[in-house]
């Protein structure tokens, strides 16, 4: 008898299953995943919502040190991405042990003051490229793009995939678009914003991700942030699930990250359960998982604050 | 990581208080308090209407306590006790609107005789909530009075409490043979045997979502059928891993707690479990057992998975509420229309898959009580909920 856990996965890992460069495989491909069956989808996204982590401590600084800290305004300056920087290496001034965040996501011409800033930190520096936030330029302009960011220092890329090719049914030039950025990147991690709310459902959703999958992403992210509904909870479902058969299919683990639309502890709370329960506990890391947030780390501060102090802490004064 | 652990533990099963025996007298006072005024049944009809739809009311409003109830006495996770609930609902609405348009529903061959009189429900334990209202709704809305014996008492008579005016009486500590045999009752209804509930996966279908919807139906949910998944044999791999990874999340615990999804297990339930599982092995289930605790004892223990079983096999040919769930394989349409129609007592069958031509074949050829496309098949307010 052949146990449980011993049970292989199915398909001994081998590698991406087709050929990027063939269109009309890929389409089979995409087209031959396995659908999304929505109610059902909703309901189990709903219901895992109601679990929370034994540890909440833990899980608070498990989520802080998964968040991307954004600013991503047209007015943003050179002291506003230096004030983003200082919240991202010592979150909460007065707390040595609140871990830093995963890295700070800015406009490209400011990758460079950022690297600076945070040279000898553990906080990363990402840049979104390629036409952020519509996606809609020359991939040439998009490549220049992805290497003014990396050139500053950037070692994390967050870009956009075309929508309009992708709903045109071209997946190909999307997937291609994907590769090029990828090279481009260099050493630097490439997150694919598919931008969820635009792909028309979950099935267009599942199959955006494996195309970003096939094409090199190292993380599938769900929202620019500029449009709503940016990341839900049954959108990120189909997101892990796509990178959980990922790993089954090839041994290698890719990253998710829920931008956008992400305000309370609770809520990133629930998004932590269901990347265990749907991917599995390795992917509670923060190479494997992100928030996209602006406003997500005040009250995760706030959160842990009244976990170790026992009381509500005065928010005003936390804010400086 | 301990953070996120959710390995199911052994729970016991929740103390029954035992019930007061019933007198003789007591049992005919009952009787006799809801025996119907008027034989046909016809004259109070928009009267019983109205009391039914303001027993529906007041059981969604009640909706909170009569789940929590449930679940204290039958272990039933709260969480599907709340959609219970829900479903009890919408069949007290239904059979409400009923009620006044009997007249026009009657055929020619129903007669001019009697129509109503006093009927004695025998009910299990099973699903207290569901089954009682299943039962109750139709006789309440043609007029007949109800002598209710369960085996899940207070979760009946919290239900019986919210019915002001209808004639239904619950006797908790009544043997239910003694009731069956009083000389005031007309008719005896008694809970129908197991029958099976059969889950088809084609190749082309929503298999996380199907996972889900086997796991609630077979595990969390459990009904008085027995669970059967018949899956197509290309996509089978790939089917059982995403249900093996989903039987590793089930979670154990407080039957109150929202997070739960199983039942306790009694001990006398695990012991058939045992024993049912025996049977497959030696009846030669192919491939393999599987049950959430895996690895950490040696002995299956309840939820199981019977990868490999075929349809001559005891546990697929002899129904029985139990969680176990026996995995079968096909490989076309006629195959698995064939295959879940030799299924004993057909209740319900639920067909996976998003293919439509897939999906009207099936469909078209399946005899079963209740049958549902990508969802579970209690799910839909209209079916006809006393098979179910």
């Amino acid at each position: 008898m052949t146990s449980l856990r011993e049970r292989p996965a199915a398909g001994v890992p081998t590698g991406p299953p087709v050929d990027l460069r063939d269109p009309h495989a890929l389409t089979r491909f995409l087209h031959g995943l396995p659908g999304v069956e929505p109610a059902g989808l909703d309901r189990a996204a709903a219901l895992l919502a109601a679990r929370r982590p034994a540890d909440r401590l833990r899980a608070i600084d498990l989520a802080i040190s998964m968040v991307d800290l954004t600013t991503l305004e047209g007015a943003d300056t050179p002291g506003r991405v230096a004030a983003l920087c200082a919240r991202a290496r010592r979150p909460d001034p007065g707390r040595a042990d609140v871990p830093a965040v995963a890295a700070v996501c800015v406009y490209p011409d400011l990758a460079g003051h950022a690297a600076a800033l945070l040279r000898g930190s553990s906080v990363r520096v990402a840049a979104v490229a390629t036409a952020f936030p519509s996606g809609r330029s020359s991939r040439a302009v998009k490549l220049a793009d992805t290497a003014l960011a990396v050139d500053g220092g950037a070692t994390e890329i967050d870009m956009v995939i075309d929508r309009g090719a992708f709903l045109a049914g071209r997946y190909a030039d999307v997937g291609a678009e994907i590769a090029a950025v990828r090279r481009a990147c260099g050493p630097a991690h490439l997150k694919v914003i598919l931008e969820t709310a635009e792909l028309g459902g979950y099935t267009g959703v599942r199959r955006a991700a494996w195309l970003a999958l096939l094409a090199g992403a190292d993380v599938v992210k769900t929202s620019t942030g500029k449009i709503s509904p940016a990341a839900t909870l049954p959108v990120v479902h189909v997101l892990l699930q796509a990178v959980r058969d990922w790993y089954r299919l090839t041994g290698e683990r890719r990253g998710v990250k829920a931008a956008g639309g992400i305000r309370t502890t609770a809520e990133a709370l629930a998004y932590l359960v269901a990347v265990a329960e749907i991917a599995g506990p390795e992917w509670l890391h923060p190479s494997l998982f992100r928030f996209g947030a602006s406003s997500l780390l005040a009250d995760l501060l706030v959160a842990r604050r009244e976990i170790v102090d026992g009381q509500v802490p005065d928010r005003a004064a936390m804010a400086g | 990581m301990s953070t996120f652990s959710y390995l199911p533990e052994p729970v016991a099963a929740p103390d029954r208080p035992e019930p007061v025996p019933v007198s003789a007298e007591e049992v005919a006072r009952a009787v006799e308090a809801v025996r119907p005024a008027s034989p046909s049944g016809l004259a109070g009809g928009p009267a019983r209407a109205r009391a039914l739809f303001r027993v529906a009311d007041a059981v969604e409003a009640a909706g909170e306590r009569l789940a929590a109830v449930q679940s204290r006495e039958t272990g039933r996770p709260v969480r599907i006790s709340l959609t219970d609930v829900t479903a009890v609902v919408r069949t007290l609405a239904s059979f409400a609107g009923w009620a006044d348009k009997l007249e026009y529903a009657r055929t020619a061959a129903a007669g001019s005789g009697p129509r109503t009189g006093v009927v004695a429900v025998l009910l299990d334990a099973h699903a207290p909530l569901r089954t009682a209202v299943d039962r109750v709704a139709p006789l309440l809305a043609a007029g007949c009075g109800v002598v209710v014996s369960s085996a899940a008492p207070l979760t009946v008579l919290a239900l019986a409490e919210l019915a002001e005016g209808l004639p239904i009486a619950v006797l908790p500590g009544v043997d239910p043979e003694t009731l069956a045999a009083h000389p005031g009752i007309d008719t005896v209804e008694r809970h129908r045997p197991a029958g099976s509930a059969a889950v088809l996966v084609f190749a082309a279908a929503a298999l996380d979502q199907a996972v889900d919807a086997i796991v609630e139906g077979a595990f969390c949910a459990a009904g008085r059928d027995a669970p059967r998944l018949l899956v197509q044999e290309s996509v089978a791999d790939e089917l059982l891993v995403l249900l093996g990874a989903r039987l590793t999340r089930l979670r154990a615990g407080d039957a109150l707690d929202r997070t739960t999804d199983l039942p306790p297990y009694p001990a006398a339930l695990r012991e058939r479990v045992d024993v049912l599982v025996r049977e497959a092995v030696e009846d030669g289930v192919r491939e393999s057992v599987w049950w959430p605790g895996q690895g950490s004892g040696s002995r299956p223990t309840p939820p199981v998975v019977l990868v490999g079983a075929a349809p001559a096999m005891r546990v697929v040919a002899l129904p029985e509420p139990a969680p176990v769930l026996p995995v079968l394989t096909f490989r076309t349409v006629d195959e698995a229309v064939s295959s879940t129609n030799a299924l004993p007592g057909l209740r319900t069958a639920a067909v996976w898959t998003s293919d439509t031509g897939i999906a009207d074949a099936t469909l078209a050829g399946l005899r079963a009580g209740a049958l549902a496309l990508n969802a579970r098949p209690d799910e839909a307010p209209t079916l006809p909920r006393g098979l179910l």
